[in-house]
């Protein structure tokens, strides 16, 4: 299980905290909020690059911070919002530094690859690829990483129709392997469908979490967001839009 | 399957064959003619093998020659290293290994060993101040960059130029006061070989050879902090102290090799696009390709400096960027249409 116990700390002007919540083995957790609410910045902090004030982080009952870098990529997998700029690594190179601190198998890289469609671009020049393909390799890089938790910040940006959907899949298939997910999305009905869990941010601090049918209403959205909000339900099952947006349609 | 691509180690056996024909006609370039199978002869002596050679050209080849040529080839890899580790950290590939300080350290060395006339280290004076101010400038560089115990690679990249100016600025105001020393200051700040003995490669060489294959070890955190501190922390790498180590390597081999050279420009900036260009960007490649072809250029850079008066070696720095910039203009035409430099 990786916790959040209490986590506080200052980015910006934003007090954000104090946040507590965990994430479980075959969970996908998703963070929504409105842009500057606080989400990425939960992510840092997870991911070392924001020091905390006060709080902890556990992860499997040990204390983030009594843990070595190398231990700690074998627990937690992150995949940034912005696409890195490597000067000519090719896609192997980037898919051997996410695995640099486990043992060298080609066929898992290879499949890892394949999952996200992306096994032709192996000898390409990641510079090369189109922002789409990009994050794809992003997401086949921590699959090869092969963490317990990963966490995954807008995955869905660059993604056209069709590789959100094989994102859906990717997900859905690292979440039947036991792998806890967290995930940031703009897209609340997206995080509503493949969500087990969702936690709803506004200034830094927690509105709603838990269950995604518990956390996600329509008053919760409207705290959370600002704005009116209605639903219906649709063949995929229930749809939230906000309502001076729908109206104008 | 892992493969590497057959055309790498082509293009690395030629590579290293250039490496060591330029270095033997390198030995044969002088007043006195030598037959090349002569200088050959002479090289191998030195190793007990082959040794029916005359006395006058072994030591022409391996006393007069050969330390030179050993110098521009350990100063060219140094820098040459030291260019693809920097551009790695700093995620920049307008970077080289003088930005962090070294280069201005250095001069300040030499500049107070000349302007005072210091002799505390007998005739190492000028390069030992020249290595202990580098060391110092880039350590200062590298504490005032710290936030939070960590050196971000802007805040770095910042700094180093600041300071470097600041620096730069103590060397022209001492020179400003006492202008008599400009002259010998200049031949420093334009680089050059000449005078390189035995004693400078037995220091000077082992360093550079213990520092770039550490340096080449290090390949894969070096990857990996191309896509960022965040990323590199990401999948285990402990990012500052690998930041430290390979930044530490870099300014000890580079700083040891500007006190034997003075500055040389060009050769840190632009052998490991060169590399990149060949074998795309993994430092697996780039650090090897980066001194093995810095090492070659630099040779023939000494040469071209020897040959062009009669009787008098031109700095090499004013060599390296007449013959280097257009070659490597041509070199970008020619291989740019690949990958990363057309994307």
């Amino acid at each position: 299980m990786l916790e959040l116990r209490n986590i506080s700390f200052k980015r910006g002007n934003l007090d954000i905290g104090p946040i507590n919540f965990s994430l479980h083995s075959g969970e996908i957790l998703t963070i929504c909020g409105k842009n500057g609410s606080g989400k990425t910045s939960t992510l840092l902090a997870l991911n070392r690059e924001i020091k905390p004030e006060s709080g902890e982080i556990v992860i499997n009952d040990k204390s983030l911070k009594t843990l070595k870098a190398q231990e700690i990529s074998r627990y937690t997998g992150y995949v940034q919002q912005e696409l890195p700029e490597p000067l000519g690594l090719n896609v192997r190179d980037i898919m051997e530094i996410n695995g640099f601190t486990r043992k060298y198998d080609y066929n898992d890289l290879y499949n890892s690859m394949k999952t996200c469609g992306v096994e032709n671009f192996m000898d390409r020049d990641y510079s090369t690829l189109s922002g789409g393909e990009k994050r794809m390799v992003m997401i086949a890089a921590v699959v090869y990483q092969n963490p317990e938790y990963i966490m995954l910040d807008e995955p869905s940006s660059f993604l056209d129709i069709d590789k959100i959907n094989l994102l859906i899949k990717i997900l859905k298939d690292l979440k039947s392997r036991g792998k806890g997910i967290l995930l940031v999305l703009h897209d609340i009905n997206l995080a509503y469908n493949i969500s087990d869990s969702i936690i709803l941010m506004k200034d830094g601090k927690i509105v709603s979490k838990g269950s995604r049918n518990v956390a996600v209403n329509i008053k919760n959205l409207e705290t959370t967001y600002d704005a009116k909000f209605d639903s219906y339900m649709s063949p995929e099952g229930i749809r939230f839009f906000p309502v001076e947006f729908g109206a104008s349609h | 399957m892992k493969t590497i691509h057959s055309k790498t180690y082509l293009y690395f056996i030629v590579s290293i064959l250039a490496l060591l024909a330029s270095f033997i006609l390198s030995l044969d370039i002088g007043p006195v003619k030598i037959p090349v199978i002569d200088v050959i002869k002479s090289v191998l002596a030195q190793f007990g093998i082959y040794g029916n050679v005359k006395l006058s050209d072994y030591i022409i080849v391996t006393q007069l020659r050969e330390p030179e040529t050993i110098g521009a080839a350990a100063v060219g890899a140094s820098l040459g290293v030291g260019g693809a580790v920097i551009q790695s950290i700093f995620r920049n590939p307008i970077s080289e290994p003088y930005i962090t300080g070294v280069s201005s350290g250095a001069t300040l060395g030499a500049v107070l060993a000349i302007v005072f006339g210091l002799t505390i280290f007998g005739i190492l004076t000028l390069p030992l101040l020249a290595f202990i101010f580098a060391i110092i400038v880039v350590g200062f560089v590298y504490t005032i960059s710290i936030r939070n115990g960590r050196a971000p690679p802007l805040i770095l990249l910042l700094s180093g130029i600041a300071i470097s100016l600041f620096v730069s600025s103590f060397v022209a105001l001492l020179l400003y006061s006492r202008p008599r020393y400009i002259n010998s200051l200049f031949f420093w700040l334009l680089g050059s070989l000449s005078g390189i003995s035995w004693s400078d490669d037995y220091i000077v060489a082992p360093l550079v050879i213990f520092t770039s294959v550490a340096l080449f070890f290090m390949y894969r955190q070096l990857n990996a902090l191309q896509l960022g501190d965040v990323y590199a922390r990401s999948v285990g790498i402990n990012v500052e102290r690998s930041k430290l180590i390979s930044m530490g390597l870099t300014t000890v081999s580079v700083a040891a090799c500007v006190s034997i050279s003075g500055l040389i420009g060009f050769v840190g900036l632009i052998f490991p696009h060169v590399s990149r260009m060949i074998y795309g960007g993994s430092n697996k490649y780039v650090i090897p390709s980066s001194a093995i072809l810095g090492a070659t250029f630099l040779i023939i850079a000494n040469d071209i400096a020897h040959m062009i008066i009669i009787g008098e070696v031109i700095p090499v720095g004013i060599i390296t960027g007449i013959i280097g910039v257009p070659f490597f203009m041509l070199l970008m035409t020619r291989i740019s249409k690949r990958g990363y430099y057309n994307a």
